[in-house]
């Protein structure tokens, strides 16, 4: 009996001990190794797909709030009011109080941003250094690289100009790097644009890409970009050749010009509307990705990737959140065809300025805004009680409908809170503007070049109604003799940008870039004073042209350091 | 010489004579304090299986041979031994009730040991104190029973699982102990029926804990359950009762005329009011239909979502029994309750098994096993904002619940409840939140354990424990398509989900324990080993468009919506553990003892050259009482020990693959869009988090110091014990900075805690008269608890309510220190505004250099540029501060409120938690009370920031801010309404003392006279009425002090007070 026992003990013990090791280190269960990952092509491009992701991000994890650009662009801006619900002030306080010029280092909204382009900025590096690692010499390859250096140069810019000089993300961080200090902002420009540099080399054309693959970033997109880049910072200090980087920026867009990738639509309204056909009730989406399309961030019509997107947070991606964002609260902009879902949260109202802005005649204003009283309405709508009478309607392209002689909305794939509709980056009509700008600059024997340029986007502009047989006369201009004169060139230069691009979060950047902020708001805040100039605080140069860096970054990262006057 | 041999000859001879004589002993046996016949008591003959046992009027009788003693014995009573030397008739026996049990025997982990002889820092429970409490388990009764255990709920809401911190926090991550019931170790113990439980012993302290090493590091619970009787008797328990649960405090609102006039509304009649309404509130004329008359609605939203007299029942009938050679013990149970917030309930059924068998002189072999089947809904009680109480106390009382029956719904409101919509802002009405959602979660469990045991030699003992712990959980959830406003709907279809998740954790362990006595040394020893496997499986999905949608039909299979808003989801996770533990126990003539534990564990969380992780401790005890130079005390101190240990034991409680790299696929976060047309998903695969390479197991050391003694004849007993508790290698989930570019966070191996406190037990039990007992003890504890090395990392921050931090863990400070603000008063007028300048460290006005503008210059860094012939600055809050908003503390004095003006503002961790009970029994009587309460912690109180801080005429508000600050009515304490959004920053405006003391539990019971239930077959019957929480002194002004653990009230669940009614009857 008790050898039998001391003989099992034994056994079980030595089984035991023997195996503890393997058994104590088995292969993880779903779940891919790094070391594993990298062993084909697909790999490399999925790595690249995955750097794009954090462009279609428009909300954040944990206790953050939306990250959609506009809300700098066009809201911080004279162009439009945060709107939302509830009274002015609550819905989204956060930038309630950007822009009012209040913002404190506590703000959720900057904080999004931060979040959502640093993790853009880890995956093109991530992609890049295994990339490198893994794969053979290749034209594929040599395009993926060139993907995810224009991504993280994108993701970069996003932040320098929200925040200036940032942490410069040249390589996958890890808990090692959680002491980083700021570069200056002439640093990180110089980053952005040597990257572009190279993506110039690396990318096809866009013809060079097939219709599947359409909406990856391309020759043009990069030098796009360039130009955007270059014209952004042109004000700087730190810049000491201006003349060479306008020049810079006349060849990039001659070299766009001339690639024949690019063209602007016959009419502009075409780009904004006229997804669906009706009656039919099939979704076309004619226009993604099409000849004036330059850079566009992706969406298709999705069901999953709802709020929180999931563990993480991080929702909305694959399916556009503006439509909803900045759609009516009220059912009065429904109408009868929709699914009675289609409200929205109201956030962006385009302001009156911006709807004085338009020359009569010009076709744009009704594209990018949609006025209380107007026809296309049903009814009155309690929000116009404590917002101005406008929406924004451009973010909402695709939904608008002609219907019994109403423009109505409506939305066929029926999920009401992810859009499939593209938002655009870079569109063709902006190379056009960037080049008559630098032109504009550079004056003297250029200032032609910059005129023909503004006149091709003036033209497409007018409303084919007042004059529908001639679509190549221009509207009368009331900015002077811009054809001959520099100053009355750049006021219409920079005239056209506001109501070319109306809506579609590039006003606040032009004011930057201009320097001109601390005249234009200020003077706006004096205009409205009684109205929504009454909150506003006076706008201060040495402060207002950058936001403050969030304040759990400072916390988490003691080298931080915060702009001046937060 | 001669003669003495002689006598013992007739002695012997005497002796020889009555050798085979028996006498015949019968008589009757009594409790000592009423006189009344016990029943059911063991009547044995000494040093024999013979005995008998008293009948209904405590009556034996039984045959012994001359010079055998018999001896009495009955639960709770203290043996009699009598020597019987001729043939009684009447023999009297008197059972002492057993006041002291000192020397009862307490499971320890792997063993038992008699109390008397611990070396470690033990508490024990036993279930009768732990059933005074009505819940669903027994976390929630530890409370205030034992120092140095803390138990909170974290929500009120039924079925919730309790957070129990031995010791304070020795982590900031899970910081919750190990349950070992019967030896099975796990993390949860909801699948057992208090009514299952004869005794809790808490493990404080490394020494005691040691032995279970990996999962010791919080603590250890060990629970025993009922086990059979080997008396030879059997006995069949019934357990009852049926109460009612109450919300305990209603927070103070506004109604509809107080919150109308605040709005500034002025009218008089019904048709200015709901113009009013309509004008300037109607969220949406179009969903609100015609006709409706507010100006008669004042909802009381708060009496909407409490439902008064919540029901709560527990129904256990258990049957224990066996002989020397076996025993088993089956019991069932039903525990409902319904809970004080609508629509949330808990429903279960236990069963529960157990049986040994002694087979032969060396091998026995054995058995338990637990089953439990629930039913439950909540009611999201703690989300941010969102929970269905904050929607309740922020809903505007002229809004119905209902619209009145017959109401003419507008055509695009879709609504078969007439459910009525929020006339204000974005909110759910409660009410949709819980008629047209339907989510419910079915959990059933498994937990068992069979053993055997082999006595191979004498004093050794093998024993091997195969052990399961098996889940399953179901949630299912229908949402109905409805549409009460442009906010409160789901539309356009109908969505299921469903879920599916199994569970699973096997153990096998094995033991080798030898015991030997030689003269005054007692030596025993234990080897062993475990291997353990826990692994889980997730099964869900989702789809849209049930057309028949009634409740027989909420299935996915039933839904024929949009095939592209299906989802599925198939998940998988696995750890496993494998451990090698060991442990000596010596002493030496019953006064010097020593215990000695090894264990080595090795987890599956840790890379290859950490996967082990090795915790050795060391006790002594000194029983000064048994010393020869004690003996002149031991008239008034009868014991008196004491002891001291040191142990490290560790702690692995992070998820799984974590130290090497990998590659996040699959749909979400990683896939994008490319093409025109119907675009196409393109699948995409990156790092979504880091790997820490260098994991390894978090340690925890302790050293403890205790007393143990029993004074005037045992009156008086206590303990007290001085610990000191340091975590090292902390596992911590390091939120990085954004700059790093992660996703989610990992976990790492950061910095070092140290708690560390003081306990005292101390009971005092006697008599008044012989019929009437009673008993006082009471309980104290404090806990330190510092953050007292960082590591590398910068200080840890949480967020707080909306996204701002709130709490920091920073070193020197305790963890979780609640970071903010400091409010300064309020700004009275514009000219305090003006005058309001910054102050320089000494509190004098800083005068700093002014530019050409007129403003004060700022250096690169944004701060003032100081100027002893400059001027004073301004100070800025925020946005535009107005008189009426806060006034912030300028703490860096550089002019502006930023976040380098915040700092630490205490903490929530108590400065002293106790505990105190009193009971007194007479003539059958008993009643009892037990108070509990903590001292000096802070709480942040979110719903004080709803109610009044906002910044807009959204929600209903305090009726606190009826005396707010306005022109006329200058406040000093509540800033104006709608002011400054900083009004509501995290400061201490909102952080209020938690300190409180509960009547946690009041009890009067009445026992039946055995004379009265003498004819029956019941042997003992106990009525009794009881109340919990019945009263809270405090002055947090949330609903409950309690309701949150972590000291942020998110308008948190509170808890319920309770009455209820009972009854416990033995057969």
């Amino acid at each position: 009996m008790k050898t039998k026992i001391n003989l099992l003990i034994a056994f079980v013990t030595t089984v035991v001990l023997s195996s503890c090791n393997d058994f104590l280190t088995p292969n993880p269960l779903a779940t891919v190794k790094l070391n594993d990952y990298f062993v084909n092509d697909s790999a490399g491009i999925a790595a690249v797909n995955a750097a794009y992701v954090p462009l279609q991000w428009q909300y954040g994890s944990n206790g953050l709030t939306y990250g959609n650009e506009w809300f700098i662009g066009d809201v911080v801006s004279d162009d439009a009011l945060k709107g939302g619900g509830g009274t002015v002030t609550s819905d989204m306080n956060t930038v309630y109080l950007m822009e009012n010029f209040q913002a404190s280092a506590n703000n959720s909204y900057l904080e999004t941003l931060y979040y959502i382009n640093y993790q853009g900025i880890f995956r093109s590096n991530f992609a890049m250094e295994n990339i490198n690692q893994s794969m053979k010499d290749s034209p594929l390859k040599t395009r993926l690289i060139g993907e995810a250096k224009f991504l993280r140069a994108f993701y970069h810019f996003r932040l320098m100009r929200v925040f200036g000089g940032v942490i410069k993300g040249d390589r996958t961080f890890d808990q090692n790097d959680v002491l980083m200090a700021r570069s200056s902002k002439e640093d990180i420009d110089k980053f952005i644009r040597q990257d572009l540099e190279d993506a110039i080399k690396s990318l096809p054309f866009k013809s060079g890409y097939p219709a599947t693959e359409l909406g990856r970033v391309t020759n043009g997109t990069a030098q796009a970009m360039l130009m955007k880049v270059i014209l952004f910072d042109i004000n700087e200090p730190f810049v000491t050749d201006k003349d060479g980087d306008y020049k810079h920026v006349m060849e990039l867009g001659d070299s766009i010009i001339t690639s024949n990738q690019y063209s602007l639509k016959a009419k502009y309204q075409d780009f904004f509307k006229t997804f669906y056909n009706i009656p039919a009730v099939v979704a076309k989406y004619v226009e993604e990705n099409g000849s004036e399309s330059v850079f566009e961030i992706q969406y298709i019509s999705e069901s999953t990737s709802d709020w929180g997107g999931g563990a993480g947070g991080l929702g909305m991606s694959r399916g556009n959140y503006d439509p909803l964002v900045t759609r009516s609260r009220g059912g009065g902009l429904a109408g009868p065809l929709s699914a009675s879902s289609q409200t929205g949260y109201g956030f962006n109202h385009p302001t009156q300025d911006l709807y004085d802005e338009f020359e009569l005649g010009d076709i744009r204003r009704d594209e990018a805004i949609l006025p209380y009283d107007s026809t296309d309405v049903y009814g009155i709508e309690s929000e116009h009680l404590y917002n101005n009478g406008y929406h924004a309607r451009k973010a909402t392209l695709g939904f608008w409908v002609a219907y019994k002689g109403k423009q109505i909305f409506i939305n066929p794939t029926f999920y009401a809170m992810r859009s499939p509709n593209n938002t655009f980056v870079i569109r063709y009509s902006d190379v056009l503007l960037m080049y008559a700008e630098a032109a504009c600059e550079r004056g003297g024997t250029y200032l032609s070049a910059g005129v023909d340029k503004l006149n091709l986007v003036r033209k497409r502009a007018k409303d084919s109604s007042v004059n529908p047989l001639d679509l190549t006369t221009l509207m009368p201009f009331p900015y002077g003799s811009y054809t001959n004169n520099q100053t009355d060139l750049r006021t219409a230069i920079r005239h056209e940008r506001r109501v070319e691009f109306a809506m579609e979060g590039q006003r606040w950047w032009d004011l930057v870039r201009w320097r001109t902020a601390e005249q234009v708001m200020n003077a706006y805040r004096l205009k409205y004073i009684t109205k929504e100039g009454k909150d506003m605080s006076p706008f201060e140069a040495n402060k207002h042209y950058l936001f403050p860096i969030p304040e759990t970054q400072l916390n988490n990262n003691p080298s931080l350091t915060q702009n001046p006057g937060y | 010489m001669k003669k003495n041999n002689f006598l013992l000859f007739i002695f012997f001879a005497f002796s020889l004579s009555t050798w085979a004589q028996e006498y015949k002993v019968s008589g009757t046996i009594v409790s000592d304090d009423d006189r009344m016949p016990i029943i059911g008591a063991n009547v044995i003959v000494k040093g024999t299986t013979k005995g008998t046992l008293s009948d209904a009027n405590g009556r034996f009788s039984i045959q012994v041979q001359k010079n055998q003693s018999l001896v009495f014995s009955y639960i709770g009573y203290q043996n009699a031994d009598q020597k019987i030397i001729n043939n009684i008739s009447d023999l009297k026996i008197i059972l002492k009730i057993n006041t002291v049990v000192l020397d009862e025997v307490v499971a320890i982990g792997y063993g038992t040991v008699k109390k008397s002889d611990l070396t470690g820092a033990v508490a024990s429970v036993s279930g009768e104190q732990l059933r005074k409490l009505p819940s669903a388990s027994i976390d929630k009764a530890l409370q205030g029973l034992s120092p140095g255990v803390t138990v909170v709920s974290n929500s009120g809401q039924p079925g919730s699982d309790m957070v129990v911190r031995i010791r304070g926090i020795g982590t900031t991550n899970d910081a919750s102990p190990l349950y070992v019931v019967d030896g099975v170790m796990t993390s949860n113990i909801n699948f057992l029926s208090p009514n299952d439980i004869k005794s809790v012993e808490v493990l404080k302290d490394a020494s005691a804990s040691a032995i279970y090493g990996a999962r010791g590091a919080n603590g250890v619970i060990i629970v025993t359950t009922n086990q059979g009787s080997q008396t030879g008797k059997m006995t069949l328990s019934v357990d009852a009762y049926y109460g009612v649960q109450n919300r305990a405090k209603k927070l103070s609102l506004m109604n509809s005329d107080q919150l109308s006039k605040f709005w500034g509304y002025t009218g008089t009649s019904s048709a200015d009011f709901n113009n009013w309404i309509y004008t300037n509130y109607s969220n949406s004329k179009t969903y609100i239909p015609t006709g409706l008359d507010f100006s008669s609605v004042d909802t009381d939203w708060q009496d909407v979502v409490f439902t008064g007299d919540a029901p709560i029942q527990n129904y256990h009938v258990s049957a224990n029994g066996g002989t020397d050679k076996s025993a088993y013990s089956i019991s069932a149970g039903y525990f409902d309750q319904s809970g004080i917030i609508m629509s949330s309930y808990y429903k279960r059924f236990t069963f529960r098994i157990n049986s040994s068998a002694q087979i032969n002189d060396w091998l026995k072999v054995g058995e338990n096993m637990s089953m439990m089947t629930s039913d439950s809904r909540g009611v999201n009680p703690n989300s941010d904002q969102t929970s269905l109480l904050n929607s309740a106390i922020r809903f505007a009382p002229w809004d119905m619940p209902y619209y009145p029956a017959g109401t003419i719904l507008p055509a695009s409101v879709v609504d078969p409840y007439n459910v009525a919509a929020s006339t204000i802002t974005n909110y759910f009405n409660p009410i949709s939140m819980t008629v047209f959602d339907h989510p419910s979660t079915q959990y059933d469990r498994l937990v068992g354990d069979a053993y055997f045991e082999i006595k191979p030699i004498k004093d050794l003992v093998y024993k091997a424990d195969f052990g399961i712990d098996l889940s399953y959980g179901r949630n299912r959830e229908f949402k109905e398509v409805y549409k009460v406003s442009p906010t409160d709907f789901f539309q356009p279809t109908n969505f299921i989900t469903a879920g599916f998740q199994r569970y699973q954790t096997w153990s096998i362990e094995q033991t080798l324990t030898y015991k030997k006595e030689i003269g005054k040394h007692n030596f025993s020893a234990m080897v062993g080993s475990s291997v353990s496997e826990y692994t889980s499986y997730t099964l869900g999905g989702s789809k849209v468009g049930i057309t028949y949608p009634t409740q027989d039909n909420w299935y996915i299979s039933m839904a024929n919506g949009d095939p592209a808003k299906t989802t599925l989801s198939d998940g998988v996770g696995r750890s496993r553990l494998a451990s090698f533990l060991g442990r000596v126990n010596y002493s030496y003539n019953n006064r010097y003892l020593f215990t000695a534990n090894f264990r080595a564990d090795g987890s599956t969380k840790f890379p290859k050259n950490n996967l082990w992780g090795y915790f050795p401790s060391f006790s002594l005890g000194w029983k000064v009482n048994e010393e020869e130079f004690f003996a002149p005390l031991r008239s008034v101190v009868g014991s008196f020990k004491v002891r001291a240990g040191w142990g490290q034991i560790g702690n692995e409680n992070i998820g799984s693959n974590n130290f090497f790299p990998k590659v996040t696929q699959g749909i979400n976060f990683v896939t994008y869009v490319f093409g025109t047309g119907d675009q196409q998903i393109a699948g995409g695969g990156t790092m979504t988090s880091l790997p820490t390479g260098t994991l390894k197991w978090e340690t925890t050391e302790q050293s403890n110091f205790g007393a143990d003694f029993g004074i005037l004849n045992n009156r008086l007993t206590g303990s007290m014990d001085y610990y000191i508790k340091d975590t090292k290698d902390m596992l911590l989930t390091v939120v990085l900075p954004e700059h790093i570019g992660m996703e989610f966070s990992s976990p790492a191996n950061v910095g070092q805690v140290r708690n560390q406190g003081f306990e005292l037990l101390l009971n005092w039990r006697d008599k008044i008269t012989k019929k009437m007992n009673y008993s006082i003890g009471g309980n104290l504890a404090t806990v330190n608890n510092e953050f007292t090395k960082m590591g590398t990392s910068s200080p840890i921050y949480g967020q707080g309510f909306g996204g701002e931090n709130l709490v920091v863990s920073k070193e020197g400070y305790p963890l979780y220190s609640f970071y903010g603000y400091t409010s300064d008063g309020i700004f009275q007028n514009q000219t305090e505004l003006d005058n309001y300048v910054v102050r320089d460290a000494n509190g004098n006005p800083g005068l700093f250099q002014y530019g050409a503008d007129n403003k004060p210059v700022r250096d690169a860094n944004g701060n003032l540029v100081s100027d002893p012939s400059g001027k004073q600055v301004p100070i800025t809050i925020g946005g535009i501060t107005k008189a009426g908003d806060i006034r912030y503390k300028d703490l860096n004095g550089d002019g502006l409120i930023t976040d380098k003006d915040k700092k630490i503002l205490g903490s929530s961790f108590p400065t002293f938690t106790y505990g105190l009970n009193a009971s007194l029994d007479y003539a059958g009587f008993d009643i009892s009370v037990f108070f509990q309460g903590v001292s000096g912690n802070l709480i942040y109180n979110c719903n004080r920031v709803l109610l009044e801080g906002q910044v807009a005429q959204a929600t209903n508000l305090s009726t606190n801010m009826l005396n707010s600050w306005t022109v006329t009515n200058p406040s000093t304490t509540l800033p104006r309404a709608y002011g400054n959004a900083a009004n509501y920053w995290a400061s201490n405006r909102f952080l209020e003392d938690g300190s409180y003391v509960r009547l946690k539990n009041a009890q009067i019971g009445y026992n039946l006279p055995k004379k009265f239930l003498a004819p029956t077959k019941i042997e003992s019957c106990r009525l009794y009425v009881s109340g919990t929480n019945l009263l809270t002194f405090t002055k947090y002004t949330g609903y409950d002090p309690e309701a949150s653990y972590s000291g942020v009230d998110r308008g948190n669940y509170p808890q319920a007070v309770t009455i209820l009614f009972g009854v416990k009857m033995d057969l």
